[in-house]
C-alpha cells in the first residue's frame, strides 16, 4: 500500500475537482506515475493521461514531491508512502520589476 | 500653553517598515490617541541601524496627505485626456468592487489577455501574480525595467544573485559607476550610507564615473565625467589595459572558478568531446581533454590551439583578441574620458585588487580582493545594456572579485538566498528569470510586452508603446481594452507619453488602485484607494545588501480614510469575478507553499490579509513566528553569514564566456525564421561584450547634438514623493532641482542663461524646462531631475513641474536591447532657446 | 553640569536632508520653517568642481545674541547652555530675528498655522501646531524635551552617516572636544562673536 497526499492548484485542481485529497495505490512502492494514473479526472480520464505525454511530465505542468520539483522523465520515482505530491499548471505570466 | 512637544515614551512606539521606496527599512512609530506623531528607525533592526533617509523622515506627510484619495470614487465625465477632470464622485465600496468586478469580467469572460495591468507595489511582489490569476499576460508599466532590464539577467546568470554590491566592510578601493548606492539611491539607502561613511572614513577610495557630479561623485575622492552610455568603453578599455599591457589579473581564478579556459570554436561554440563536454587544453598533454579531465595546474587560461585541423581559443582568449583594439585612445574617443585616466585607473584597480591575498574570517580562510566596481541605473539602462552588464561583471572577475571578501557582491533578491543550482559543464546554471519563469517562445505572442520573445529578459513594458498601436505587425490576436492600475503610473514611466495617451484613448474601461491622483488615474473610471504603509501589512526584505530576513508592516493607526488593503482589494475583486480560487493557487505558488504543502491555502477558503501574512510569516519562520510575534517584535532581520555571503558558487564555475547566450540568440533565431519573422533584431546575443555604438550615439549624425539624461537623489523616488510638499520645499532649494542642468561651458556657447526657458527635442519627442546652469555636468549633456517631471501632481506648492522627460525616449526596438528588452534611458538632443 | 552642542563631520555628511526631514517632523514645524536644514553649494569649475553640503542649525550660542536683543526674557539661555523660547512671554516684536546673524530664529506669522494643505490642519499638525502661537518666535530647542529623557536630538539620531555628534562641548575629554582636535573643527563665522557651539569638521 502507497498513500500519497495529493494537491492540486489551479488546472489540475479543476481537471480533478478537488484540491486535497490522499490516495492510495494497492502495492508498495508505488511511483509516482502511478498514482497520477489512479487519479481520476473530469474529462473521463486519469491526471496521468491529461499531464504525461510519452512517458515524459509535459513541459507546461509541474509535480512537486516533498518540495523537489520533477524533472520530466522522473515520473518512476518510487514513494515510500506519505509524500506530499503537488500538481500544477507552470505558471509563466507572473510579474516583477 | 497647549500640549508640549511630543515627547517620546516608551509605551507607544510600534514597529514597522517604511514604505517610501523599494526597500522597506525598519522603522519605530510613534502614536499617541490614535494619532502617528514621529517615525524613527528601529535601532534593533541591523538593515538600517535605526537610520532613515529623509523620505523615511517624511512618511507622516504621506499617510496624512490631505491630496490623498480617501473614499472610492467614480468618474462622471465621459471624456478623457490629458488635463481633462474625472469629475469624480464619491461612491461605496460595494459599489465601486461591483462596477470593476463587472467590467473585468466582462473582458475576462471575453478574452482576459485584453486586460493591461501595471503594478508597481514593490513591497509586495507576492501580489502580482493577480494579473496570471485572472489571465493576463501583460505588464503595461515600465517600472523595474527601466533599471533592471539587463541587471538583473546578467547578476542571476553570473552567480543566482538578483543584484550587486561592493563590500563595505572590506573594500579599499570602490569605483562606482552611474549609481547612487551608498550616497543617494538604490540598495538600502540609510543602512547602506552608514556603510558607505564608515568605509570612506576607514580610507576608502571612491572613484565615480557619471555624466553629472551626482552625491557619490561630490563625495568620491575622484569625479570623472563621462558621456552617458559610454560607460563600458571606459570599462573596456580599463580590461584592455590589464590584459594588453599590465598583463595583470588573476589568472587562478580565471582558470579555476570562470569557464574562461574552456575551448571555443571559430563558430562561437563550446568545444565538445564525444559526450557533450565542453574541453579545455591541458598544457601538460598538449591536446584538448574535456573539462573535468585536466588538473587545474595544467589547464591554459590563455592561447590559441588546433584541434582537428581546425582553430580554437579559450574563451578568455576570445576576448582578449575582442580587446586588441580597445586601446585606451580609441575608448577614449567613445566617453570623453582621457586614455591616461583609463590607463591610471586600471592600474590603480588591480594594485588595490591584492591578486593573490587572502584573509581569515571566522575560522575560514577566503580569497582577499579589496577592489571593486558598483554600478546600476545611469551606466547600464541603455540600448547595449547587456554588454554593459557583462563588461561591469568582468572587469571585476579580471581581478579575481566575484563574491570574496573586499570584492563584488552578488545580492540576492529576498531571503531565499542565491539562486545557485549545477549547471552544464561544472558551472552553475544561469539565472536571469527570478522573479518569474521564462515563458516559452510563442507566436503570435500573448503578451502586448512581448515577454515570449525575451528568454533570457526582462519585462520590457516600454514595448507596449509599440505593439499597442500597430498590434497586427508583432501578431498579436487581439487588442486590450481595459487597463488594471496598482501603485503604478504608466503616463509617467513609459516612453514616448503620446502614444501612451493614444493608448489610453482606447481602452473601454480603466481603474485604479493607489493613495493620490497622478498622470494615469486621471484616465481611471474607478478609483479604489488604498492604504498608505502606515496603515496597512506585509512582510518584505528585498535586495538587502548586508543583512537577510523579513521585517513587518503593520498598521500603526487606523485608516485614516475609507481605504483598503492592497490585498484586500485584490481578494475582493477575485473573489466577486470568480477566480478566488485560481488567486489562492497562484498565492500558493508565489508563497512556495508548493514545496511546504501544510502551508498551502485552501482554494475554497477566503484569506483575511492578517491571515494570509501569519501563514506567510509561519512559513518562513516557523509555526511560534507568525503574525502576533512579528507585531511583537517588528522584524526578523539579521545579518547575512560570511557563508551566505560568501562564494555562493561553491565549486561551480561562474560564466566568463557566455556560451548560453549565444545559443540561446541561435534558438531565437530559428524561433523567429520558423514563424516568418527573420528581421526581428537579434544582434546582442553575444557570449562577450565589446564596443559597438548604441542607436543614441549613432543619432548624432541626424542633427543631435546632445545628451540628455535624468536622474534621482535621496529625496525623492517613484513618482509619488512629488506630492509631498514637505519632500519638494527641500528639494527645490538645490539648484541640481531648480531647472533643466546646462554646463555654464555649454551655456555660454548658446548664450544661455539660468531661467531661459528651453526645449530638448530627441528623435522621439519634446520637452521644455528653464535651463540651470551649473558647473557639475559634462558639457554635452542635459541633466533632468526627477523632481521636474511631474505634470499631474496634486502639490500645488511643486514650483517645478512638466518638464517630463520620457517624453524623450522610445519604446522602438531601435533602443531596446535585442537580448534582454532593456530600455535605452538616455536621449540625444538637439536645444532651442524658446524665451528668455 | 555639561554645556551642550554638537559637532557636524562634513565628510561623512551627504547632504541627504534627513536631519532637515526629522526635525520637521519631531517639531511639527509650519510650512517653509526648518531649524534644521543644509546648504548646498558648487564649487570650483568643470571639471574640478564639486558640491559641498553643509547642514546647518541653532548654534545655541554661549553668547547669544537673540537672548541679548530679547527685551522680555522670553529667549533665554539654560543652565545646560541650550537657548530656549518661553512662548508665553515672547511679544513678537522680532529682535532675535535681527540679532542672530545666522537666520535660526523663526517667526510665526499670521496664517502660517494654517496647515501645508488648504483644507484645515491634519491630525498630526492639530496637535504639533499647539506648540506654536503666531506672533512669537521660535527656534531649535537642541531638542530639548528629547535631551531632558537622555535621548539625543532627533537629527542625530537620524543621521545615515552617523555625521552629527551631540554632546558635552565642555568635556575636555569628551567626544566632541576629541574631535574638534583631532580635526582641527571650526565653527561658523566665528567673527561674530557669539561663541557657537556648534563645530564642524573638514571634509
Amino acid at each position: 500500500m502507497t498513500s500519497a497526499k495529493i494537491a492540486a492548484l489551479g488546472t489540475t485542481r479543476k481537471m480533478l475537482g478537488f484540491s486535497r485529497r490522499t490516495v492510495e495505490v494497492e502495492f508498495d512502492n508505488a511511483t509516482v506515475a502511478d498514482v497520477l494514473r489512479q487519479l481520476p479526472t473530469l474529462d473521463g480520464r486519469t491526471l496521468y493521461d491529461n499531464l504525461v505525454c510519452d512517458g515524459r511530465l509535459r513541459g507546461d505542468f509541474a509535480v512537486v514531491v516533498d518540495g523537489l520539483s520533477l524533472k520530466a522523465d522522473q515520473l518512476n520515482r518510487r514513494l515510500q508512502g506519505g509524500e506530499e505530491v503537488v500538481t500544477m499548471a507552470i505558471l509563466r505570466h507572473l510579474h516583477g520589476g | 500653553m497647549g500640549v508640549a512637544q511630543s515627547v517620546p515614551v516608551e509605551s507607544n512606539w510600534i514597529p514597522s517598515t517604511c514604505g517610501m521606496c523599494l526597500h522597506g527599512c525598519g522603522i519605530l512609530v510613534q502614536v499617541r490617541d490614535g494619532v502617528a506623531l514621529k517615525i524613527e528607525g528601529d535601532p534593533s533592526n541591523p538593515d538600517n541601524l535605526g537610520k532613515l533617509c529623509p523620505k523615511g523622515n517624511a512618511g507622516l506627510s504621506r499617510l496624512y496627505d490631505p491630496t490623498r484619495v480617501l473614499k472610492p470614487m467614480k468618474r462622471t465625465n465621459p471624456q478623457k485626456g490629458p488635463g481633462i477632470d474625472p469629475k469624480w464622485v464619491e461612491i461605496s465600496w460595494d459599489e465601486a468592487y461591483g462596477i470593476v468586478a463587472q467590467e473585468l469580467g466582462k473582458v475576462r469572460a471575453d478574452d482576459p489577455r485584453k486586460l493591461l495591468c501595471a503594478i508597481g507595489d514593490f513591497q509586495r511582489i507576492l501580489l502580482w501574480g493577480w494579473p496570471a490569476a485572472f489571465g493576463s499576460p501583460n505588464f503595461f508599466t515600465s517600472l523595474g525595467n527601466y533599471c533592471g532590464g539587463s541587471y538583473h539577467p546578467v547578476n542571476g546568470s553570473v552567480d543566482g544573485s538578483f543584484a550587486a554590491i561592493n563590500d563595505y566592510d572590506l573594500c579599499n578601493y570602490w569605483i562606482q559607476i552611474g549609481s547612487g548606492d551608498g550616497f543617494s539611491s538604490h540598495l538600502h539607502l540609510a543602512g547602506s550610507a552608514k556603510r558607505m561613511a564608515d568605509a570612506r572614513m576607514r580610507g576608502m577610495r571612491v572613484v565615480s564615473l557619471d555624466p553629472r557630479c551626482s552625491i557619490a561623485s561630490a563625495k568620491a575622492d575622484e569625479w570623472i565625467p563621462a558621456l552617458p552610455g559610454t560607460d563600458r568603453a571606459f570599462v573596456l578599455g580599463m580590461a584592455h589595459v590589464l590584459i594588453h599591457e599590465l598583463k595583470r589579473y588573476d589568472r587562478e581564478f580565471l582558470r579555476d572558478r570562470t569557464n574562461a579556459p574552456y575551448l571555443v570554436k571559430n563558430d562561437g561554440h563550446h568545444l565538445r568531446s564525444a559526450d557533450g563536454k565542453a574541453m579545455a587544453w591541458d598544457l601538460k598533454l598538449g591536446a584538448a581533454r574535456p573539462w573535468d579531465e585536466v588538473a587545474a595546474g595544467n589547464m591554459a587560461l590563455e592561447g590559441t590551439f588546433t584541434v582537428d585541423n581546425a582553430s580554437v581559443r579559450t574563451g578568455f582568449q576570445v576576448w582578449t583578441d575582442l580587446l586588441a583594439d580597445h586601446t585606451p585612445e580609441r575608448m577614449s574617443q567613445v566617453s570623453t574620458v582621457p586614455a591616461g585616466t583609463i590607463r591610471r585607473i586600471a592600474k590603480e584597480f588591480v594594485d588595490a585588487a591584492q591578486i593573490g591575498a587572502t584573509i581569515e574570517i571566522q575560522g575560514k580562510t577566503y580569497p582577499f580582493r579589496p577592489a571593486a566596481l558598483n554600478y546600476y541605473r545611469g551606466s547600464q539602462s541603455h540600448s547595449n545594456g547587456l554588454f554593459d552588464n557583462l563588461t561591469f561583471k568582468m572587469i571585476n572577475m579580471l581581478v579575481g572579485n566575484i563574491d570574496v571578501p573586499g570584492g563584488h557582491l552578488g545580492v540576492p533578491l529576498d531571503h531565499r538566498g542565491f539562486f545557485v543550482h549545477p549547471g552544464e559543464d561544472g558551472m552553475l546554471k544561469p539565472e536571469p528569470h527570478q522573479l518569474h519563469p521564462a515563458p516559452p517562445f510563442k507566436y503570435p505572442p500573448d503578451s502586448t510586452h512581448l515577454m515570449e520573445w525575451f528568454p533570457i529578459g526582462f519585462d520590457a513594458g516600454q514595448l507596449n508603446t509599440e505593439t499597442l498601436l500597430d498590434p497586427k505587425k508583432f501578431g498579436l490576436n487581439y487588442e486590450p481594452e481595459a487597463v488594471l492600475l496598482y501603485h503604478s503610473n504608466p503616463l509617467w514611466n513609459l516612453p514616448e507619453t503620446d502614444k501612451v495617451e493614444k493608448i489610453m484613448a482606447k481602452m473601454k474601461f480603466v481603474v485604479a488602485i493607489d493613495i493620490q491622483h497622478t498622470e494615469s488615474t486621471q484616465w481611471a473610471d474607478v478609483f479604489l484607494p488604498a492604504h498608505t504603509f502606515l496603515e496597512s501589512y506585509l512582510l518584505n526584505c528585498l535586495e538587502p545588501p548586508a543583512v537577510t530576513g523579513h521585517s513587518l508592516r503593520q498598521p500603526v493607526v487606523e485608516p485614516v480614510g475609507d481605504t483598503r488593503d492592497a490585498y484586500d482589494i485584490l481578494t475582493e475583486l477575485a473573489e466577486r469575478m470568480g477566480f478566488r480560487d485560481d488567486w489562492n493557487d497562484v498565492l500558493n505558488m508565489v508563497c512556495g507553499y508548493t514545496a511546504q504543502p501544510k502551508y498551502l491555502l485552501d482554494s475554497e477558503k477566503r484569506y483575511s490579509v492578517e491571515e494570509f501574512w501569519d501563514q506567510y510569516a509561519r512559513s518562513v519562520y516557523g509555526d511560534e513566528k507568525g503574525l502576533d510575534w512579528f507585531k511583537e517584535h517588528g522584524h526578523a532581520v539579521r545579518y547575512r553569514t560570511p557563508e551566505e555571503t560568501y562564494m555562493p558558487y561553491g565549486d561551480l564555475r561562474i560564466p566568463f564566456y557566455f556560451e548560453f547566450i549565444l545559443r540561446t540568440g541561435e534558438d531565437m533565431r530559428r524561433n523567429f525564421t520558423e514563424v516568418g519573422l527573420k528581421d526581428w533584431p537579434l544582434d546582442n546575443y553575444q557570449p562577450l561584450p565589446f564596443w559597438k555604438n548604441s542607436q543614441v550615439i549613432e543619432d548624432e549624425k541626424a542633427g543631435y547634438e546632445y545628451f540628455a539624461i535624468t536622474f534621482k537623489e535621496g529625496l525623492h523616488t517613484f513618482a509619488d514623493t512629488m506630492v509631498m510638499p514637505w519632500l519638494s520645499e527641500v528639494s527645490e532649494k538645490d539648484s541640481v532641482h531648480g531647472g533643466v542642468l546646462i554646463n555654464s561651458l555649454t551655456a555660454r556657447k548658446l548664450g544661455l542663461k539660468t531661467g531661459d526657458r528651453i526645449r530638448l527635442t530627441s528623435p522621439a519627442g519634446s520637452i521644455e524646462g528653464f535651463a540651470q546652469v551649473i558647473e557639475g555636468i559634462h558639457p554635452q549633456v542635459f541633466g533632468v531631475s526627477n523632481t521636474l517631471t511631474r505634470y499631474v501632481v496634486t502639490n500645488d506648492r511643486a514650483k517645478e513641474r512638466g518638464t517630463h522627460f520620457n517624453r524623450l525616449l522610445t519604446g522602438s526596438m531601435r533602443y531596446t536591447d535585442s537580448a534582454t528588452g532593456g530600455l535605452e534611458s538616455t536621449a540625444r538632443v538637439r536645444v532651442e532657446w524658446v524665451r528668455a | 553640569m555639561a554645556r551642550y552642542g554638537m559637532v557636524i563631520d562634513l565628510k561623512r555628511c551627504i547632504g541627504c536632508n534627513s536631519c532637515t526631514l526629522a526635525c520637521k517632523q519631531e517639531n511639527g514645524t509650519p510650512e517653509g520653517v526648518h531649524f534644521a536644514r543644509v546648504v548646498t553649494r558648487e564649487v570650483g569649475t568643470y571639471p574640478a568642481t564639486k558640491r559641498t553640503f553643509l547642514p546647518v542649525l541653532c548654534n545655541h550660542c554661549s553668547d547669544a545674541p537673540c537672548a541679548e536683543a530679547c527685551p522680555t526674557g522670553a529667549t533665554y539661555i539654560r543652565a545646560d547652555g541650550i537657548v530656549m523660547v518661553d512662548k508665553g512671554k515672547c511679544i513678537g516684536c522680532r529682535a532675535c530675528n535681527v540679532a542672530c546673524p545666522y537666520m535660526n530664529r523663526h517667526f510665526v506669522a499670521k496664517g502660517l498655522l494654517t496647515g501645508y494643505g488648504t483644507d484645515g490642519l491634519t491630525p498630526y499638525e492639530a496637535i504639533k501646531f499647539l506648540d506654536f502661537e503666531e506672533g512669537t518666535n521660535i527656534k531649535c530647542t537642541l531638542c530639548a524635551p528629547r535631551v531632558d529623557q537622555g535621548l539625543e536630538p532627533a537629527c542625530v539620531i537620524t543621521c545615515p552617516t552617523d555625521a552629527r555628534v551631540f554632546g558635552d562641548v565642555e568635556d575636555p575629554n569628551g567626544k566632541l572636544q576629541r574631535l574638534v582636535k583631532d580635526r582641527k573643527g571650526w565653527t561658523l563665522s566665528p567673527e561674530y562673536n557669539t561663541k557657537p557651539n556648534v563645530w564642524y569638521l573638514d571634509e
